[in-house]
């Protein structure tokens, strides 16, 4: 388990970068955190001719509030965000969700961005980003700019997903705003260990009580983090309780999007039937957390 | 000689058997100056790496190593057409008689028959360049169909791997006490089951690893292996490559682990010191993580099948069993083991006076079994624990009082059973000493069962699923032949042992001392315990089957106590004085009447140097060994009782609590025992719950790392509360049974009959050992409706 | 052949220079090059934690960094824990508990545990497992990793007490 031959080159800024990659297109890795990287390289089922570190690149490092969001700069570490006053303050879904990535060991190298860029079906970020939405900024050859909304990027079928001249510079989430609800479930076999279906919701109540702007997304149930439409429709406009979730929940099981596969960990029969569960546990726990806060506000 | 393991020898203060002391290997450990073999370097090594098979059957059309060979930094590259005609097949070393030549070999010769065979060796400047010129080796196969299961391989019209065999049963054994035919044919009840046992291994944290080196002069070539049987391995190799045993010394540096996986002998401990004399240089193999899952042993699986003659009181009259071992593509070393373990000792510790069983062992197209802490031990408690839990269940029976109505008693004790250990000589199985009942009864207060069960049912009115299980095992540990010591005091006081145990986490070093140290009446820490060196320990049988610290540690005493003899000739000589008129008093022998005429175990080996003359010993060294022959294995026992919570929701199994009350004989060093427990109820934990070997329907592994196989982390493991009772055993003086194995060997058992226990009102019956993943809990209350099980075999 | 590379690192406090292929794992440049064999390889894809060093003072995989990335940084391994004469709390209190037994996995935990009770002086169980939830140990079953874990919080906190300075007076 030794990775093929490479050439490596650590460029400072991101025009080096881009012209590395535009030299090497396909041949070329980009090296972030590394901590998916590395195992598929050590496995020869990565082989490339040249790896990028942009581990050096100045400026990736940022996290800044940028239009009503969170703009996270691609050499942000998962546990610099995770401890992150303002991630936690204004985007709390992410630093939750970050929790369960890895091992904190691992979270100490791996990226926030490098984590959206691979487009794992398992993975949390993701998982946060087809929740709440947010986008991409990316640079191709020739300094060429653009944004991909997150949730299209996530789709291994749109034209949004990353080209061979490309970078992810920065990710975007948009403002939690205070008053919603969110959580962030997962089931694993083992602590620190994949999850078998991981599951992210935010909403919000209205005065009336009734459910507002509910979105629902989940892990491990197709080829990528999907939201679950009927499940957020069955929520929407409805009083917040336990029944109304549980009936809700219930809806994902026969979710158009849902195409979960059997791998080493689970069945795909398991990753559908758990998948209500860990939808009415993942709303009630918004709820309970909401109902904390304005308490907590009100003492 | 000193007999009784509480009191010091001849007057020490303290003595150190029975005490929790801590260990004299941890701080170089503990400051990163362990030495395992992946540690040590030598000028101009080298370093090899395997091409192995990725087909799990397939016949070698042909193997081109030319663009291998020419890779720069390459100095050579061998294939098993190399050396077909000079080395011998890997031995096995617990056949019957009757056994067919299914034996492994060090590279594959025409025919690869589990993924992972290893097909060539490459040996380069160092491993990267190996790998790379591993990838240039060109094999043509032709694939073959590929059995997998004990199903598909025992089925009539199956393929046969060996076709010369005409069959893929490749050892039968039986053996049979009482009349099991009549005691059926009048039985009240007859119960009939069935029961499988999945793949599972030892896993150790350290893989294995090699590394040789020539002396150009004398042709002897020094081998660092990670192994369990240093000794063991030194006659094997240099059977296997023809050599004269004493040509090759073998080192056991610290070894990471072993657990059974490295109680074999392997291709790449004969290949590096072949390679090495070849080339001149020192060859090194380091497994890595993904070759590990392919090319170190397997351990466990087998198929049961079970015939029970049942009073209506629930006393079990006779029982038959059948038990088929998926042994993998040939013999490993100890393929065979599970199998006699299973067949001597599934009756555990009940009485049931008819007993007959069979044993086979059959091969399929994967990675060769092994012994695994417990060997067959736990395959077979957990089939005796779940066919009790069965008849309690259909009698109306208490889980623990249907134990207590069948369990020997003190009084029954030693109990003739009737049967042999396999193929090892001498091996009538004969319980020794111990109160079962009594166990049996602490473990139940530990968790206290009659709280438990009210706990029980407040959780499921409020929709939680608890469960309890119990298990029982008698374990036939401290096995022979023998254990080597030898024992050295030199002019200025240093005292070194040098034991045939070869330890690999035991603690062995501490515990031998201890049991020198009472001897002498000396300080624990004035002991140097050497070990795990053909060089300088003369002879040894290593470390395995809950061997060492009752039998290399007797040995180790013994060796004292025949110093000790020495040393008071000596005295009785030079003072002069009669035997009778002398005594010790910590390490120090003199006059009864004058302490102040007398002799250090130092002077005494000055003594003995004769003063300078020319013949005598030099420097002066007071010297004993020990060839410690048991007179029968021990049989050490344990009651395990879990409680488990089943999350419906979810399908995950958490293990709440666990208990543990165990006979180990006399306990050493309490702090180390209970490590040994706690460590192997987690094993245990994690072959039940987390860990499967798994192949695909082609025979290809899908669990090769360690994020596939899952083993347990802190958070799977509950507070084991353990009991130890000690009841000696007659079969070394100090009383010692042996516990390396014993934590693992009941906790399927116990974690099974739990998660049954709390699945009971789904009606669920449970009739493997796992692993109960979410899905397969899932599937098994009928949430998810497809089990999770390996594919089934294409042949 | 690619082309070697510098490296100029600080490893243990010392400054140590090489030249290194761009492929060569962190681990390997340890114990390979510099022969600091104490940090472990177990998984070789970030699972075990055996290998685990600090890079500029956090615990990180050494088996999921190539060396090449070090450059410039501070790595702190096993060897620098403690000594001999006076070994680090942490590895104290693994040997009071018994919280080892084969050892190979232990110099990765030593340094996890040692990084996370100067952040953490008053653990709970629950942050306690999440951290060592990143280290697999098949030996000893946790338990005496995590009495030991605890026994060396405590042990901290009073060498802290005893060194603080005294009121004046």
């Amino acid at each position: 388990m030794k990775p093929v031959d490479f050439d490596y080159a650590a460029p400072k800024s991101v025009a080096e970068a881009l012209e590395l990659l535009a030299a090497w297109r396909h041949e070329a890795k980009i090296l972030a955190g590394g901590q998916s990287l590395v195992p598929l390289l050590v496995a020869r089922s990565v082989r490339p001719r040249f790896v990028i570190d942009i581990n050096r690149v100045a400026g990736l490092g940022y996290i800044e509030e940028r239009d009503g969001g969170l703009a996270i700069g691609a050499m942000v570490r998962q546990a610099d965000c995770e401890a992150s006053p303002l991630v936690r303050r204004s985007c709390p879904l992410l630093a939750e969700a970050i929790r369960w990535v890895a091992t904190p060991q691992v979270r100490n190298r791996g990226t926030v961005v490098g984590s959206l860029a691979q487009r794992n079906a398992i993975s949390q970020i993701p998982t946060v980003g087809a929740a709440i939405g947010g986008r991409l900024k990316i640079v191709g050859s020739g300094n060429r700019m653009r944004t991909a909304e997150t949730e299209a990027f996530l789709d291994a079928s749109s034209a949004a997903t990353l080209q061979p001249d490309e970078l992810v510079l920065e990710c975007w989430f948009p403002e939690q705003k205070p008053g919603t609800a969110w959580a962030f479930v997962e089931v694993q076999r083992r602590l620190a260990h994949y999850a078998l279906v991981g599951v992210a919701v935010v909403f919000a109540i209205d005065p009336a009580g009734l459910i507002t702007d509910a979105r629902v997304a989940a892990s491990g149930v197709a080829d990528r983090p999907i939201r679950l439409g009927s499940v957020e429709q069955a929520l929407s406009s409805r009083p917040a309780t336990r029944e109304v979730f549980a009936e809700a929940s219930r809806a994902a099981v026969n979710d158009p999007l849902m195409a979960p596969r059997e791998d080493v960990h689970a069945t795909a029969e398991y990753r559908r039937a758990v998948t209500p569960t860990l939808v009415e546990r993942a709303l009630i726990q918004a709820k309970a957390r909401l109902e904390a806060e304005i308490q907590s506000g009100r003492q | 000689m000193n007999t009784t393991p509480g009191a010091p020898a001849d007057g020490a203060k303290t003595p150190y058997f029975g005490r929790g002391i801590r260990r004299q290997e941890d701080r170089r450990l503990l400051l990163g100056r362990g030495r395992y073999v992946a540690d040590i370097k030598l000028p101009g090594q080298a370093e090899m790496a395997v091409v192995r098979s990725p087909f799990a059957h397939a016949r070698i059309r042909a193997i081109r190593v030319r663009s291998a060979r020419a890779h720069p930094g390459v100095y050579c590259v061998i294939t098993g057409r190399d050396i077909a005609e000079t080395l011998k097949p890997l031995p096995a070393l617990d056949l019957q008689p009757s056994a067919k030549p299914a034996f492994s070999r060090v590279l594959a010769g025409d025919v690869v028959r589990y993924v992972g065979e290893a097909i060539a060796a490459v040996v380069a400047v160092d491993r990267y360049t190996a790998e790379d010129a591993a990838e240039l080796v060109e094999v043509d196969y032709e694939p073959l169909p590929a059995l997998l299961s004990l199903e598909a391989a025992l089925a009539p019209g199956a393929i046969h791997l060996y076709p010369d065999f005409g069959t893929n049963v490749v050892q039968t054994f039986a053996q049979e006490a009482g009349d099991v035919d009549q005691a059926l044919a009048t039985a009240d009840r007859v119960y009939r089951e069935k029961f499988s046992i999945h793949r599972y291994t030892g896993i150790p944290m350290e893989t294995r690893g090699v590394l040789a080196d020539a002396d150009p002069n004398t042709g002897t070539v020094t081998l660092w292996t990670s192994t369990q049987f240093p000794h063991r391995v030194r006659d094997c190799v240099t059977e296997v490559l023809g050599w004269p045993a004493g040509r090759l010394r073998v080192i056991a540096p610290d070894v990471g682990g072993g657990f059974g996986v490295k109680e074999a002998i392997y291709g790449e401990e004969v290949l590096a010191p072949l390679l090495a004399t070849r080339l001149g240089r020192p060859v090194r193999w380091i497994e890595d993580r993904a070759e590990h899952f392919v090319a170190s042993c397997h351990g466990r699986e087998q198929d049961h099948e079970v015939v029970a003659a049942v009073r209506h009181d629930g006393v079990i009259t006779a029982l038959e069993s059948v038990c088929a071992t998926n042994i993998g593509a040939a013999f490993a070393t100890f393929s065979n083991a599970p199998g006699y373990y299973v067949s001597a000792m599934i009756r555990g510790p009940y009485r049931i006076p008819h007993y007959r069983s069979k044993v086979l062992s059959v091969v399929t197209n994967k990675t060769p079994l092994n012994v695994y802490r417990g060997a067959g031990h736990p395959q077979a408690v957990f089939c005796m624990e779940r066919l009790l839990d069965r008849i309690a269940d259909d009698l109306g029976l208490d889980r623990a009082e249907i134990r207590l109505r069948n369990m020997l008693t003190p009084a029954e004790l030693p109990a003739d059973r009737a049967v042999t250990l396999g193929a090892r000589p001498n091996s009538r199985v004969i319980y020794d000493s111990g109160d079962y009942p009594r166990c049996l009864r602490q473990a139940v207060a530990l968790l206290d069962y009659p709280h438990f069960r009210r706990e029980q049912l407040a959780a499921r009115n409020a929709g939680r699923y608890l469960g309890i299980g119990l298990s029982f095992y008698v374990e036939a540990t401290a096995f022979g032949p023998y254990e080597f010591s030898e024992l050295w005091v030199d002019a200025r006081g240093a005292i070194t042992l040098f034991t045939g145990s070869s330890p690999h986490g035991q603690g062995t070093a501490t515990t031998h001392a201890q049991l020198v140290a009472d001897e002498l009446g000396v300080k624990v820490d004035a002991i140097t315990v050497v070990h795990g060196d053909t060089g300088v320990v003369k002879e040894g049988i290593g470390t395995w089957g809950s061997r060492s610290g009752a039998v290399g540690g007797t040995a180790a005493r013994l060796a004292a106590v025949k110093l000790k003899e020495a040393a008071r000739d000596l005295a009785r000589r030079l003072l002069p004085a009669r035997d009778e008129e002398l005594e010790w008093t910590e390490g120090r022998i003199h006059l009864r009447s004058d302490s102040q005429r007398g002799y250090s175990l130092a002077e005494l080996a000055a003594a003995s140097a004769g003063g300078g003359r020319a013949d005598a010993p030099s420097p002066g060294l007071l010297k004993a060994e020990v060839r410690f022959q048991v007179p029968g294995v021990a049989y050490a026992y344990a009651a395990h009782i879990a409680i488990v919570e089943v999350e419906i929701a979810t399908g995950r199994v958490l293990v709440r609590r666990y208990g543990v009350a165990h006979d180990c004989g006399r306990v050493i060093n309490p702090r180390i025992v209970g490590g040994q427990i706690v460590g192997g109820v987690a094993q245990g934990i994690g072959g039940t719950i987390l860990e499967e070997l798994r192949y695909d329907a082609d025979g290809r592994m899908l669990t090769r790392g360690l994020m596939d196989y899952l083993m347990p982390s802190a958070a799977d493991i509950p507070p084991i509360e353990l009991v130890h009772l000690e009841t000696p055993t007659p079969h070394n003086p100090y009383g010692i049974k042996g516990a390396g194995e014993g934590g693992m060997t009941g906790a399927p058992g116990a974690l099974v009959g739990a998660i049954e226990d709390a699945l009971k009102p789904f009606g669920v019956r449970i009739n493997d050992d796992g692993p109960f993943t979410p899905s397969r809990v899932l599937a098994l209350v009928g949430k998810a409706a497809r089990p999770q099980r390996a594919p089934k075999a294409s042949a | 052949m690619s082309q070697r590379h510098s490296l100029i690192l600080e490893v243990n406090g010392q400054m140590r220079n090489a030249l290194v292929a761009p492929r060569l794992l962190l681990c390997d440049f340890l114990r390979e090059d510099l022969e600091l064999t104490g940090t472990h390889v177990g998984c070789q894809v970030g699972a075990c934690g055996a290998c685990t060093v600090l890079l500029d003072g956090k615990p990180v995989r050494s088996c999921l960094l190539f060396a090449l990335q070090a450059e410039g940084r501070a790595i702190r391994t096993v060897e620098a824990l403690g000594t001999e004469q006076a070994l680090h709390p942490v590895q104290e209190a693994f040997e009071e508990q018994h919280g080892l037994q084969c050892g190979f996995c232990t110099p990765g935990i030593l340094i996890t545990v040692a990084h996370f009770l100067e952040s953490h002086p008053e653990p709970t169980d629950e942050e306690i497992m999440a951290v060592l939830a990143g280290h697999l140990c098949r030996c000893t079953g946790y338990r005496n990793i995590l009495a030991a874990v605890r026994a060396a919080a405590t042990q901290i906190a009073r060498d802290k007490a005893a060194a603080s300075p005294r009121p004046p007076g």
